[in-house]
């Protein structure tokens, strides 16, 4: 869910940022925002697939009990 | 095995402590990426690593201090051993040859996808020319960028090119390092050139010596893979290059509606090479007299 948020939030960000490049916005600035949209997602990214990454590998070293 | 049971409460169970740690890891790599990029002006490239190892790292020492400083959880979970997880050998087998084969076709295999490749080349010039001046480490980007647009028939977003073209002539004019991007960026500009003059074919031609124009060449084109033409002490009207090296020695030339398409470029580093160049990155058809105005 908290990954959800955050997604659809980027989402938003770009589409913006797609809007003023359209209504011709500084190009500068736009870079500027680019930045910061690009080092949000880098970091929402990166911990999303650390996240996926541990649990598969603590999945696999669970045992698979079959119950009596 | 108790910590790994404390590791497995920790990314199952325990949502509100990882929540809190996930978000203040986001906002720590973020804040680190930003300061990093826009107030220190550091490479893009070296900082995205840096922010990644920021996440592993805040990951790794949270999940310990957390192994180490929680109580055991209620509910324990069995583990495999080392030698339990290689029994079953037909999974295995089936694992091992996939990990190779992708690992081979990653190698082999070159999958070409023009959006995905563009979007890519798109962010990594966009990322090139964010920084406030353009350092060794985005002079390197930009050529490669261009290089690798060039050879694979690549369409760059127009609006990146002209302002990463613009950054690169204002650089080349004080840092000789930049030159060879701007070379790369003509190389590239060449390569999206569609509509040419028709104009009937010829070999490239021998430069003539001497000082000042003193061949006149029109209405030809030119086109050759294994060709190089100089421009230099020759008028050219109305002429074609082709799949042509271009190469320039700063000597005098006069260029009249010239068009260029998958060129590559070996232009002297001097002020009428800039010139050149200038004209190159903004126009399908050049049109200029070089050193000075020679009519």
């Amino acid at each position: 869910m908290l990954f959800a948020i955050f997604a659809l939030g980027l989402t938003f960000v770009y589409a913006v940022l797609g809007l003023l490049i359209l209504l011709g916005y500084s190009p500068k600035r736009i870079d500027v925002f680019e930045t910061i949209h690009y080092y949000a997602y880098l970091a929402v990214f990166g911990l999303f697939m650390l996240d996926l990454v541990i649990r598969v590998l603590l999945h696999t070293l669970r045992k698979n009990v079959i119950p009596e | 095995m108790s910590y790994l049971n404390r590791a497995i409460n920790l990314w199952y169970s325990d949502v509100e402590r990882r929540r809190r740690f996930q978000v203040l890891t986001i906002l720590i790599a973020f804040a680190y990426g930003v300061l990093n990029s826009l107030a220190l002006d550091r490479p893009e490239k070296q900082v995205t690593w840096e922010t990644l190892g920021v996440i592993l790292f805040l990951t790794v020492a949270f999940t310990a201090y957390y192994c180490v400083r929680t109580e055991a959880p209620m509910v324990r979970t069995e583990f495999v051993r080392l030698r339990e997880m290689f029994e079953n050998r037909r999974v295995l087998e089936v694992g091992l040859v996939s990990v190779i084969l992708l690992a081979i076709a990653s190698f082999v295999v070159y999958v070409p996808n023009e959006r995905v490749q563009a979007a890519s080349l798109d962010l990594r010039l966009g990322r090139a020319i964010a920084t406030r001046s353009l350092d060794a480490v985005s002079i390197n980007s930009l050529a490669k960028v261009f290089n690798t647009a060039a050879a694979y028939q690549v369409s760059l977003n127009p609006r990146l090119v002209n302002a990463a073209g613009n950054r690169l002539l204002d650089e080349s004019r004080e840092n000789p390092n930049a030159w060879p991007a701007a070379l790369a960026l003509m190389s590239y500009r060449t390569t999206s050139n569609k509509e040419l003059a028709a104009v009937s074919p010829s070999n490239c031609i021998e430069v003539p010596s001497g000082s000042g124009v003193t061949l006149y060449v029109s209405d030809s084109a030119f086109n050759g893979v294994h060709c190089a033409q100089a421009l230099d002490h020759i008028a050219w009207t109305n002429v074609v290059f082709e799949n042509v090296t271009v190469v320039y020695h700063g000597g005098s030339t006069v260029l009249t509606n010239v068009q260029f398409k998958n060129c590559q470029f070996n232009l002297d580093y001097s002020p009428a090479s800039l010139e050149l160049a200038k004209l190159l990155t903004a126009s399908n058809s050049v049109t200029i007299s070089l050193p000075g105005n020679l009519r």
